[in-house]
């Protein structure tokens, strides 16, 4: 009878979760990927650029806002990683392109039962000050909402930031492909 | 024992769902507070970051007057329908992209209170963050106002996707006291467009064309709407009483408790434009359409909108300045291919006067990635890459399209998804689509790919819509200039070229007869 007390004081807790969830953001990778060749180009990966409309939370989690304020750090870290991962050599000094990337949206969405993140990024590439490319990605990432917990809520904002660093690494390749064969 | 456990789970499902603070719809001020007041303090929250859908909870558990197991198949539904409706949203979002909702209502609402106003109130503090009844007290225990208003707003779809839905929910507490002074629920729905009740693909369609431009006009009219109705309660009638003219009415509306009720009764306030205002019995305000044909409102701004061109459910900002011309394409082609290249295009630029060939290419790293992309409605983002595609390689209007794709199986699931043949025919003006197929596989990186390859051809004629598949094995040159080991090369265009070489002639073959 106490456990069972101590169950539903602790679930009515988080059901009322109310208190902002302040989540130091932290990059992990968190996806398969299947994309598994080098792509021998260099990107110069500049200062990312901050312009949610919303800079003051990340959406919520069941009631509880969720707060982080190394938001572009973050964003920076994953883009950094991510393109590495498929194959970019990435720097923050030098490269043949420089990529730049404007954080536009990243939030959960409040859902009693699970957690959907959302990622939009707006990704500019340069050669030589001349614009090869422009557009905006958008990914989630979704997962159960078991506990509220700041390792769900980060796992699960990783998840919508790798499926867009996937796409951008999918979709700037042939911009990089025309630079190597100096199209 | 089990009924604890019972009261646990429905109490749970419960308080997710409501976030623990039960408000009153409609709470009137007293007349006494309102002599009180000198100066309030507001705060506008908006705590939605984009469009959502309205989930209806099937309540069965109440229905069947309580239990373990039905608690959980509502949670269950709940959240298979939640999922459904993420679904299907996906493509609105991405319209309604270029609409910011928090500011657009701000900036409305920051007119509401640059009027002077009996509340002595100065202009919001506008948030995203939410506040608790908690944090509201402690805020009333310390501030220096009177009053303490806080208004907060959200904006969704109904549960059948027709209807656009926009709430606010004002409460204005007075300091000294534990509970508001004044609540009032606030809600405009929009006519349901017209489309069929089961089709929510088909209604996000609707509200997507045309650069999302229904959504847009009608989440415009229902932020007018709230700011009007806060304006008229609370700020000319005090949030003593609002005043009916005697008359009730019953008006179409989207339950968002149930699918079986699809009107409501009320006090008419007001009538203006083919809408109503009413008080509904739970003392909520109502700003609802007569009429079930729904226009797009012909509001101040959306008047202003630029014209727009197409279906922006792919979130696509291309700069079209940068699509390289016929002759930045030949230059941006070297060897061989440039040479194949220029042999496909004089030959049908010698007959139609247009050009002909279009040339893409794609790999499952590429386009296999959207369509493992699973929840975004990879549909759309596949069409926005052959769009892309399409405006990088082709002018405005060209006669046959030829389409190259590699990796034959997700191509395969693209063609039939998308359906690119006969959008393209629209689009581009073309007679014909030429689609090709090829099985380019790992083994192809890897310099052991064989000479011969098997394409598969699909021919579609956009003026009979006659459609036709042909495999042909064809030669594709040396397997030595085909070496992928690392990242793209010369021999990659090459291959492409020859590929493009050998549709061309099946291509002709086929015109031909």
């Amino acid at each position: 009878m106490k456990i069972l007390c101590v169950i539903f004081i602790s679930l009515f807790m988080l059901g009322c979760q109310t208190k902002p969830i302040n989540l130091n953001l932290q990059h992990t990778q968190n996806i398969p990927s299947d994309f598994n060749r080098e792509t021998q180009c260099d990107i110069k990966l500049l200062t990312i650029r901050d312009v949610r409309s919303n800079k003051e939370t990340l959406g919520q989690a069941g009631n509880a806002p969720v707060l982080a304020n190394n938001v572009s750090d973050w964003v920076y870290q994953g883009v950094h990683s991510g393109l590495e991962r498929y194959g970019y050599n990435v720097s923050g000094k030098k490269g043949s392109m420089s990529l730049q990337v404007n954080i536009k949206l990243a939030y959960l969405r409040p859902l009693p039962l699970r957690l959907f993140a959302t990622v939009s990024l707006e990704v500019f590439l340069h050669q030589n000050q001349k614009r090869l490319y422009h557009h905006t990605f958008r990914a989630i990432g979704d997962s159960n909402n078991w506990a509220n917990g700041d390792g769900e809520v980060m796992d699960v904002l990783n998840t919508a930031l790798n499926n867009a660093v996937a796409d951008i690494a999918a979709d700037i390749e042939p911009s990089c492909f025309r630079i190597r064969a100096k199209w | 024992m089990k009924s604890i456990l019972r009261f646990v789970i429905v109490s749970i499902l419960f308080l997710s769902a409501t976030g623990c603070v039960v408000n009153p719809t409609r709470k009137e001020i007293n007349v006494k507070d309102v002599s009180k007041i000198r100066s309030t303090q507001v705060v506008s929250v908006i705590s939605q970051d984009e469009i959502t859908a309205h989930v209806i909870n099937p309540n069965i558990s109440a229905a069947a007057g309580g239990g373990l197991l039905v608690a959980l198949i509502d949670a269950s539904i709940i959240e298979s329908r939640t999922n459904e409706a993420e679904g299907f949203i996906a493509p609105l979002r991405q319209g309604l992209a270029q609409l910011d909702f928090r500011q657009e209502f701000w900036a409305r609402q920051k007119e509401l209170f640059d009027a002077p106003n009996w509340l002595k109130s100065k202009q919001p503090k506008n948030t995203a963050v939410n506040m608790t009844v908690e944090q509201i007290r402690n805020t009333i225990s310390t501030m220096q106002e009177d009053a303490f208003l806080i208004i907060r707003t959200e904006y969704h779809l109904s549960a059948d996707f027709k209807q656009m839905v926009v709430q606010g929910y004002a409460q204005l507490w007075t300091r000294g006291q534990d509970l508001p002074s004044y609540a009032a629920k606030i809600e405009y729905q929009s006519a349901a467009i017209p489309v069929s009740a089961e089709s929510k693909s088909d209604a996000i369609n609707y509200w997507n064309k045309d650069g999302a431009r229904a959504a847009i006009a009608t989440l415009y009219e229902g932020m007018d709407e709230v700011n009007n109705l806060l304006k008229m309660d609370l700020f000319k009638n005090k949030g003593i009483a609002v005043t009916s003219n005697g008359t009730t009415i019953s008006l179409p509306y989207a339950n968002p408790k149930s699918t079986l009720s699809d009107s409501i009764d009320g006090e008419v306030i007001t009538k203006n434009n083919g809408r109503y205002v009413i008080k509904a019995n739970d003392g909520k305000l109502l700003s609802l359409a007569q009429s079930e044909d729904f226009k797009i409102p012909e509001n101040k701004i959306s008047r202003l909108l630029p014209e727009r061109q197409g279906n922006t459910a792919v979130e696509s900002t291309d700069d079209r300045s940068l699509v390289p011309t016929a002759d930045r394409r030949d230059d941006n082609i070297s060897g061989i291919a440039k040479e194949q290249l220029k042999k496909q295009v004089s030959v049908e630029t010698a007959s139609s006067g247009k050009p002909v060939v279009l040339v893409s290419w794609a790999e499952p790293g590429e386009l296999g990635r959207y369509v493992s992309t699973s929840v975004d409605s990879y549909s759309h983002k596949l069409s926005g890459v052959m769009k892309r595609i399409i405006q990088q390689y082709s002018k405005d209007e060209v006669d046959i399209i030829l389409l190259n794709g590699s990796s034959a199986t997700h191509i395969a699931e693209q063609v039939s998804q998308v359906e690119p043949s006969s959008s393209l025919c629209k689009e581009k003006g073309a007679r014909y689509v030429v689609t090709a197929i090829t099985g380019l596989t790992d083994a192809d990186y890897h310099g052991s790919s064989a000479n011969s390859r098997e394409i598969e051809y699909h021919f579609h004629n956009c003026v009979t819509s006659n459609h036709r598949q042909v495999t042909k094995v064809v030669d594709v040159g040396n397997h030595e200039r085909f070496r992928f080991e690392k990242g793209y090369s010369d021999s990659f265009s090459d291959f492409i070229a020859a590929s493009i070489f050998s549709m061309q002639k099946v291509s002709q073959n086929y015109l031909a007869k």
